[in-house]
C-alpha cells in the first residue's frame, strides 16, 4: 500500500493500452492503402489520405498518460478531425464493399478513439488522482477486457490474412461452377456442375488420382524412412564427413533442374525406373530429402539428450531409445516433413511428365495440364479438376493439425 | 566385446552393399527390357503415338475413333496412344529422343517443325524424312501448300492433317442493337474501324484483339503491304507497310479506344464470350466455345486495306503427323500417319470439331460446303499466307514482342522498333548454330526403273496394279521442280505440273525412282505407253532403314556404379577414421546416413556432374549427344551478356524480399495461432494453408487473370490499369504472388517447430513478467533457431531457382530491350530461354554453373556463420 503513486503510474486502462497498438496498425494499413488512391490517380483524395496518415501518427504520439487531460483533449480533437476526413472520403467514393472496407480503417480507429477517450474510465484516469480501490478495480477490469480485446484483434488480423489467401481461390471455385470455359466473368453469374461431372465421369481422372495417391503416399513413407535415421545421426553424433554430407544434400537443389532433365531421364532409364511408380517415388524422395533431413535434425536437436540417457540407463538399447523416446516426442516435426514430402509429390509436374510417358501412369498435375490444348483452354474443366485435386489436401491439413496441437505438450518434456 | 561389435557392423555393411547391388542389377535388367517395345508377344507391330488433343475433348474422341478403325483395318498393328500436354510436347519429344524413347508417331505443327527441323541427336534428325515413304499418289491428295509447310529444307517431315488461321468473327446481337450491317468480305479496314467505333459504348468494345501479339499482327502487316521475309527469305520487318500496320493496330487501343486496354489472348476470348466485344479476330478452334456460350455469331473474311487494295492475310499454320527417326516400324507408322490424314478422318474432324482440312477433295465436298461456317473458314485459309517452315520463322516472335512493347510504351516509334527487331532477328539468324541437311539413304523404300520410250504421249507407271507415276509428253514446259522423288529423261529431272510429270518429248529412255516401296517385298511394276504395256519387271529393294542406335546406357551405368562405389568407399573410410579416433558412440552414424546419401547420389550426382561438363562444351540443339570440349568460352559469353548484372540484381531482390516475407509472415501467423486462445484456430489454419493445397499452376494463372485490366483487382479499384505491362508493376506483382504462394509452407513448418517449445517455459516466463514481444524475442526466437536456419537456407535456394511463378505470370516480360532478359526475368527463367528458345545448351549450362556457384558461396557462408550443422543441445 505504500507504493500507491507507483501503482498509479503502473495502471493504465485497457482502452489506452489497446489504442496504443491499434493506432499503429491503423497507421500502417492507411499508409499501404495510399497506393489505392495513387493507382486511382485521384490526387485530392491522395492528399487527404496522406493527411490522415500524419494525423494517425500525431494521434499515436498524443495519446494521454495518467493525469494528462491536455493530451487527452488534443487526442479527442485529432480523432474528431480524422473521423471527419474519413466520413468525407467515404462520401466522395462510390459505395462498394471494398471502399467501405478501406474507409473502415480510418472510421473505426478514429471513432473508437473518440468513444474510449471520452468514456468514463479514461476520463477519470486522466483527470484526477485515483484511489487505491479504484486502481484495483481498474486492474480487475483490465484483466477481463484484455481477453476480449486480444481475441478481437487476433480475429481481425487473421480475417485479413484469410481474405487475401482465399480471394484467388474463390475465383477458382467460381470458374469451376460457371458455365462455359472462360477465365473471368463476374462472381456468381451462373451455376453449373457440368465441369465436375465431365471430369468425374471420365476414366482418366480416377487413374490420375490413383497414381498420385500411390506416388505421394509412397514418397511420404519412404522419405521419412530414410530421412529420420539420417536426421537423427546428424543431430546426435559427431563423425567424419558429417558437415560435408549435410551440405551435399543442399548441393543438388542449387543446380537448375530444367537444365539437367535429360541426364536425369537417362539415369532413370538406366535404372529401369521410367514409367513406374517407384521411379517417381525415389525421385521425389530425393527432392524432399534436404528439407526433411535438415528439419528433422533441427527438431531432434531440441530434444534433451538427458531423456535418452535416462532411457539407456533403464536398459533400453539404442533402437528402443529411438523408437520409445525420440520418435514420440518428434511427432510434430515428422508430421510436417511427411506433409511436405506428400505435397512435393502431389503437386510436382515436370519430372512426372518427363519420366512417365504413358497415360496410365500420369499423375494429377500432368493430367490437369493435358486438359489444356493448343486451341481451346477449357478453364472450367481445369478449375473443377484443380478443386478436386485440392480437396484431399485440404482434408489432410485438417487431419494433420491434430499432430500439431497434440505434439510435445502431450509428450511432456520435463528435463 | 569390441571385436564382436566390429564384426557385426562389418556384416551389416556387407549386407547393405549386397542388397544395393541387387536392387541395382534388377534395375539394369528392367532397363534393357524397356528398349525392345517395337513388337509385342505375337510378333505384331506396336506403334506408339503421341497427340496433344486436350483430355476429354471432342478432338480426342474423333482421334481415338480413327485409331480404332485403323486397328481394325490392320489387325497386326497395335496402337498405343499417349496424350501429351500441349505446352510441353516438343520439349518432351526431344528429351525422349535423347534417351532413345521417342514415340513412333507424333502430331506437330508446322511452326514447331521450324525449330525441331534443326535438332540433331547423335547426328540424326528427330524426324524421318517421309519423301521415300510416299508415292506420288499418296501425296496427291494434299494441298500443295500444306505439304510444302511440312517440309523443312528439302526434307518432308510430316503429313499435313489440318490447317488453321485467324478470321473475323462477330456478335450479331451487338450489331443488331446498334442497327449496323453485319461485316462482309467487301469491308475495308476503315469500315472495320468505323463500325468498331460505333459499337464501342458503355462496357462494350468494338473489337477484341490482343494488340501486342505478333500472330494477330501478321494479317494486318500483309494487308498493309509488309511481309515477314523477302523473296530470298531474309527478314524484312522494317518495311513501311509493316510499321504502318503496327501503328494502325496499336492505335486501335491507344488512339481510337475500340480495343480494351491491355487485351491479351485470354482476355480477348472472355470479352467476346461475355458479349463485351462485338468483333474478334479469332480462329475456327474457338467457334464451338462461342456457340456453347449461346452467342449468335457470324464469320467473314478479314477486311481489305484501302490504301494497298490487299486483303489482310492471316498466317496459316498446319498440323501434321510426323514419324520419328528412331521408329523401328516406319512403314507401319507412315501408313498410320496417312490414315490419320485421310479423307474420312479429316472430314470427321472438320464436321465435328471445326478443324480445317488439307485434303484437296474436301474443298469441293458438299457436306463441308453446305456448312456456311466451315466453308467460310476454309475460304479464309485460302486468303491466308502459309507460315514459312524455317528456323527464322521460329525466331521471329521474340524480337517482335520486344518491338511491340517498345512501340506501345512509347520508348521507340514503330519504325525504330521494327528496324530494331529486324536487326536483332538478323543477328540471331547469323549466330544460331545450323545442322547440315541429313542425306537420304539411297534406295530405301525406292526402286529405280529405266524404260525406253515409244513415242507415246503419256506413260503411266503401275506398281502392283495401282497407278504410281504419270508422265505426260508435252512441248510446252511450265511445271516446277518439287523434289519429292526423281524421274529423269536421262539427263534432266522431269518437271512437275499438278500431279503429272512433264517430258519435253525428245528422250530415248526415262528413269524413275519409285518411292513408297516396301523393303524386302517383290513389287510388280508395269509401264503403259498410251495404255499399251511397254515394260514390266518385278523388283525388290533390300536397303534397310537407317536409324539411330537405341540409346546406349552403359556409360551412365558405369558412371552410376563409380559414384556408388566411391561413396561407399568414402563412408567406409570415414567410419574407419572415426574408429581410429575412438568415437565409439557414433559407430552406427554412417549406417544411418547411408541410405539417404546413396539415394541422393544415385539419382542426382550424375545429372549435376553432366550439367557441369555441359558448361564447358559447345552443346547446342544441332549436336545433342556429340558435343565437344571448348573450355571457358561459354562463361565469357555469359559475363559479356547484356543485362547480366540487371538480372542478377533482380534475382537477389526477388529472393531476399520473398524469403524475408515468407519467414516474417509465416512466423507472425504461426506464432499468433500458437499463442492465442481463440475459437476457430483449426479453421483459420486450414484456410491459411490452402494456397499450398491448390496446384500452383492454376493459382498463378488466376492471379494473372486478376491483375489484367478487366480483372478483379481493377474492378475493386475501379480502374483500368495494365499492371503487368509496367516494368515496376510487374516486378512488384510477381513478388507478391510468390509471397502468397510461399507463406503457407513456412507457416506450417514453423508451427511444427513451435510445438517443441515446452509450454511450461512460457508459464515460467509469464510469472517473471516476460510476455508479448519480450517473450517472442527471448523465448520463441532462440528456440526456433534450429528450425529457422535450414528453412531460411532452403527457402533462399528454392526461391532463387523458382521458375513457375515468373514463367506463368509474365514469362519474364515486359521485354523492353532486344537481345536482353526481360524486366521480370530472374536467372533461372533466363537460363530456360537460352536453353530452349535458342537451343544453346552449353551456354545455358554455364549460366547454371554460375547460379550454382552463387548459391554455393551463399550457403556455405551462411552455414558456417550460423553453425547450422552443429547440434544446439
Amino acid at each position: 500500500m505504500t507504493d500507491s503513486t507507483d501503482m498509479r503510474w503502473w495502471y493504465v486502462p485497457m482502452e489506452i493500452v489497446m489504442l496504443r497498438r491499434w493506432i499503429v496498425a491503423a497507421f500502417l494499413v492507411n499508409v499501404l492503402l495510399l497506393t489505392v488512391d495513387y493507382l486511382r490517380a485521384e490526387s485530392d483524395l491522395l492528399l487527404l489520405g496522406i493527411l490522415s496518415c500524419l494525423l494517425f501518427a500525431a494521434l499515436r504520439a498524443s495519446l494521454p498518460n495518467v493525469n494528462d487531460h491536455v493530451r487527452r483533449n488534443l487526442s479527442l480533437v485529432l480523432s474528431a478531425i480524422l473521423l471527419g476526413i474519413a466520413v468525407y472520403r467515404l462520401l466522395r467514393t462510390e459505395l462498394t464493399v471494398f471502399n467501405l472496407w478501406i474507409h473502415c480503417w480510418s472510421l473505426i480507429p478514429s471513432g473508437l478513439t473518440l468513444y474510449w477517450l471520452s468514456g468514463r474510465p479514461v476520463t477519470v484516469w486522466t483527470s484526477r488522482k485515483l484511489s487505491d480501490t479504484a486502481i484495483e478495480y481498474g486492474l480487475m477490469r483490465n484483466a477481463e477486457l484484455s481477453k476480449t480485446f486480444h481475441a478481437t484483434s487476433t480475429h481481425i488480423t487473421l480475417l485479413h490474412f484469410v481474405a487475401i489467401t482465399v480471394i484467388p481461390l474463390i475465383w477458382i471455385i467460381d470458374i469451376a461452377f460457371s458455365e462455359g470455359n472462360a477465365l473471368g466473368g463476374q462472381i456468381g453469374d451462373s451455376f453449373t456442375t457440368e465441369h465436375f461431372s465431365k471430369i468425374l465421369n471420365g476414366d482418366s481422372f480416377w487413374t490420375w488420382l490413383t497414381n498420385s495417391l500411390i506416388v505421394s503416399i509412397g514418397t511420404a513413407l519412404l522419405g521419412l524412412f530414410i530421412a529420420i535415421p539420417a536426421g537423427y545421426a546428424f543431430s546426435r553424433y559427431k563423425f567424419t564427413g558429417r558437415d560435408v554430407s549435410m551440405f551435399s544434400f543442399l548441393l543438388v537443389q542449387m543446380f537448375p533442374g530444367i537444365i539437367i532433365l535429360v541426364p536425369y531421364f537417362l539415369v532413370m532409364k538406366t535404372l529401369g525406373l521410367l514409367n513406374s511408380h517407384l521411379g517417381l517415388i525415389l525421385a521425389y524422395c530425393v527432392t524432399a530429402l534436404p528439407l526433411c533431413v535438415w528439419m528433422l535434425k533441427g527438431f531432434f536437436d531440441t530434444i534433451p539428450r538427458e531423456l535418452e540417457e535416462a532411457a539407456a540407463l533403464d536398459g533400453c538399447n539404442q533402437f528402443q531409445v529411438f523408437t520409445k523416446v525420440v520418435l514420440p516426442l518428434s511427432t510434430p516435426a515428422i508430421a510436417v516433413t511427411a506433409l511436405f514430402s506428400f505435397l512435393a509429390a502431389w503437386n510436382e509436374f515436370l519430372l512426372a511428365l518427363t519420366f512417365n510417358t504413358s497415360n496410365d501412369m500420369y499423375t494429377l498435375p500432368v493430367g490437369l495440364a493435358s486438359l489444356i490444348s493448343s486451341t481451346g483452354q477449357a478453364w472450367g474443366d481445369f478449375a473443377a479438376a484443380s478443386l478436386l485435386v485440392s480437396l484431399p489436401v485440404a482434408l489432410l491439413f485438417l487431419f494433420f493439425q491434430k499432430f500439431l496441437i497434440d505434439g510435445l505438450s502431450a509428450g511432456g518434456v520435463k528435463g | 566385446m569390441n571385436g564382436v561389435a566390429r564384426g557385426s557392423s562389418r556384416r551389416k555393411r556387407l549386407l547393405a552393399v549386397v542388397l544395393f547391388s541387387m536392387i541395382f542389377l534388377s534395375g539394369c535388367l528392367g532397363g534393357s527390357q524397356e528398349n525392345s517395345r517395337q513388337t509385342d508377344a505375337d510378333g505384331d507391330i506396336v506403334l506408339e503415338v503421341w497427340h496433344t488433343f486436350a483430355a476429354e475433348s471432342k478432338e480426342e474422341q474423333v482421334f481415338m475413333n480413327s485409331v480404332s478403325t485403323f486397328e481394325t483395318a490392320y489387325p497386326n498393328v497395335t496402337v498405343e496412344v499417349t496424350m501429351v500436354p500441349f505446352g510441353n510436347a516438343d520439349q518432351l519429344f526431344m528429351t525422349a529422343a535423347q534417351g532413345g524413347q521417342a514415340p513412333d508417331l507424333m502430331r506437330l505443327s508446322s511452326d514447331q517443325l521450324g525449330a525441331i527441323g534443326e535438332v540433331r541427336v547423335d547426328g540424326f534428325p528427330l524426324l524421318e524424312d517421309l519423301r521415300p515413304h510416299l508415292t506420288p499418289q499418296d501425296r496427291a491428295i494434299f494441298e500443295e501448300r500444306a505439304l510444302q509447310a511440312m517440309r523443312y529444307g528439302d526434307a518432308l517431315y510430316g503429313i499435313p492433317a489440318s490447317q488453321d488461321c485467324l478470321s473475323l468473327i462477330f456478335n450479331k446481337a451487338l450489331f443488331d442493337a446498334q442497327g449496323l450491317e453485319y461485316p462482309d468480305e467487301t469491308w475495308t479496314e476503315q469500315d472495320l474501324l468505323n463500325a468498331a467505333e460505333l459499337l464501342t459504348y458503355q462496357d462494350v468494345q468494338g473489337l477484341a484483339i490482343p494488340i501486342k501479339t505478333a500472330y494477330w499482327w501478321f494479317p494486318i502487316q500483309e494487308g498493309f503491304g509488309g511481309s515477314l521475309f523477302d523473296d530470298d527469305g531474309e527478314p524484312s520487318l522494317d518495311s513501311n507497310g509493316s510499321s504502318e500496320a503496327m501503328r494502325w493496330m496499336l492505335d486501335l487501343e491507344l488512339e481510337h479506344g475500340v480495343v480494351a486496354t491491355g487485351t491479351q489472348i485470354e482476355g480477348m476470348k472472355n470479352q467476346f464470350i461475355s458479349s463485351k466485344a462485338a468483333m474478334i479476330f479469332d480462329g475456327p478452334w474457338n467457334w464451338a466455345t462461342y456457340e456453347a456460350s449461346r452467342l449468335n455469331i457470324g464469320q467473314t473474311l478479314l477486311p481489305m486495306v484501302e490504301s494497298t487494295g490487299e486483303r489482310m492475310s492471316p498466317l496459316v499454320t498446319y498440323k501434321g503427323w510426323t514419324v520419328s527417326k528412331q521408329s523401328a516400324n516406319k512403314v507401319a507408322a507412315t501408313e498410320l500417319a496417312l490414315w490419320l490424314s485421310s479423307l474420312d478422318v479429316q472430314k470427321e474432324f472438320a464436321v465435328e470439331t471445326y478443324t480445317m482440312p488439307t485434303h484437296v477433295e474436301l474443298e469441293s465436298d458438299s457436306d463441308i460446303n453446305d456448312d456456311a461456317v466451315l466453308a467460310g473458314f476454309l475460304e479464309q485459309t485460302k486468303e491466308g499466307t502459309p507460315a514459312p517452315t524455317t528456323r527464322a520463322m521460329s525466331l521471329v516472335y521474340d524480337p517482335l514482342s520486344t518491338a511491340f512493347e517498345q512501340a506501345y510504351s512509347g520508348i521507340a516509334s514503330t519504325e525504330e522498333a521494327l528496324s530494331g527487331a529486324n536487326q536483332q532477328l538478323e543477328e540471331q539468324i547469323e549466330s544460331i548454330s545450323r545442322a547440315d541437311p541429313f542425306p537420304l539413304a539411297e534406295g530405301y523404300r525406292t526402286i529405280a526403273i529405266e524404260f525406253e520410250t515409244t513415242g507415246a504421249t503419256s506413260y503411266d507407271i503401275f506398281v502392283d496394279g495401282a497407278l504410281h507415276t504419270e508422265i505426260r509428253v508435252e512441248s510446252m514446259v511450265d511445271g516446277s521442280l518439287l523434289g519429292y522423288d526423281s524421274c529423269t529423261d536421262g539427263t534432266n529431272e522431269l518437271l512437275q505440273l499438278g500431279q503429272q510429270r512433264i517430258a519435253s518429248g525428245s528422250m530415248d529412255t526415262i528413269e524413275c525412282h519409285l518411292t513408297g516401296m516396301i523393303p524386302e517385298q517383290d513389287h510388280f511394276i508395269e509401264v503403259f505407253g498410251d495404255d499399251v504395256l511397254i515394260f514390266s519387271t518385278t523388283q525388290l529393294t533390300s536397303v534397310a532403314d537407317e536409324r539411330p542406335e537405341a540409346g546406349d546406357t552403359s556409360p551412365v551405368l558405369f558412371a552410376l556404379g563409380a559414384i556408388v562405389l566411391s561413396l561407399i568407399a568414402l563412408l567406409s573410410f570415414a567410419k574407419w577414421n572415426d574408429t581410429k579416433l575412438g568415437r565409439t558412440k557414433s559407430k552406427l552414424a554412417h549406417f544411418y546416413v547411408a541410405p539417404a546419401l546413396l539415394a541422393l547420389a544415385i539419382l542426382t550426382f550424375y545429372p549435376v556432374l553432366y550439367g557441369f561438363w555441359l558448361a564447358f562444351t559447345d552443346a547446342n540443339q544441332t549436336q545433342l549427344g556429340d558435343q565437344s570440349f571448348i573450355g571457358l568460352d561459354n562463361f565469357f559469353e555469359v559475363f559479356s551478356a547484356e543485362g547480366f548484372l540487371r538480372v542478377t540484381l533482380f534475382t537477389l531482390v526477388w529472393t531476399v524480399v520473398n524469403v524475408s516475407a515468407h519467414i516474417g509472415i509465416g512466423l507472425f501467423l504461426a506464432n499468433m495461432l500458437h499463442r492465442s486462445r481463440i475459437r476457430g484456430k483449426v479453421a483459420y489454419r486450414t484456410l491459411l494453408l490452402l494456397p499450398w493445397a491448390v496446384p500452383s499452376y492454376i493459382s498463378v494463372l488466376v492471379w494473372r487473370g486478376m491483375f489484367q485490366p478487366d480483372g478483379f483487382v481493377n474492378d475493386l479499384l475501379g480502374t483500368n490499369i495494365d499492371f503487368l505491362s509496367d516494368p515496376t508493376g510487374a516486378q512488384i506483382i510477381v513478388i507478391l504472388v510468390n509471397i502468397w504462394l510461399g507463406v503457407p509452407f513456412m507457416m506450417m513448418s514453423i508451427s511444427g517447430a513451435l510445438q517443441s517449445i515446452p509450454k511450461d517455459m512460457y508459464e515460467a516466463a509469464e510469472l517473471d513478467g516476460v510476455v508479448g514481444w519480450a517473450a517472442f524475442r527471448y523465448l520463441t526466437l532462440p528456440n526456433l533457431r534450429s528450425a529457422l536456419i535450414p528453412l531460411t537456407l532452403l527457402g533462399f535456394i528454392w526461391t532463387f531457382n523458382m521458375f513457375n511463378v515468373i514463367y506463368l505470370m509474365t514469362d519474364g516480360g515486359p521485354n523492353l530491350y532486344f537481345g536482353q532478359p526481360g524486366q521480370t526475368d530472374i536467372l533461372i527463367t533466363y537460363v530456360y530461354d537460352v536453353a530452349f528458345r535458342e537451343g544453346a545448351y552449353g551456354v545455358a549450362a554455364a549460366w547454371s554453373v554460375i547460379i550454382f556457384l552463387m548459391l554455393f558461396a551463399f550457403s556455405w557462408r551462411y552455414m558456417k556463420q550460423t553453425n547450422a550443422t552443429e547440434a544446439v543441445a
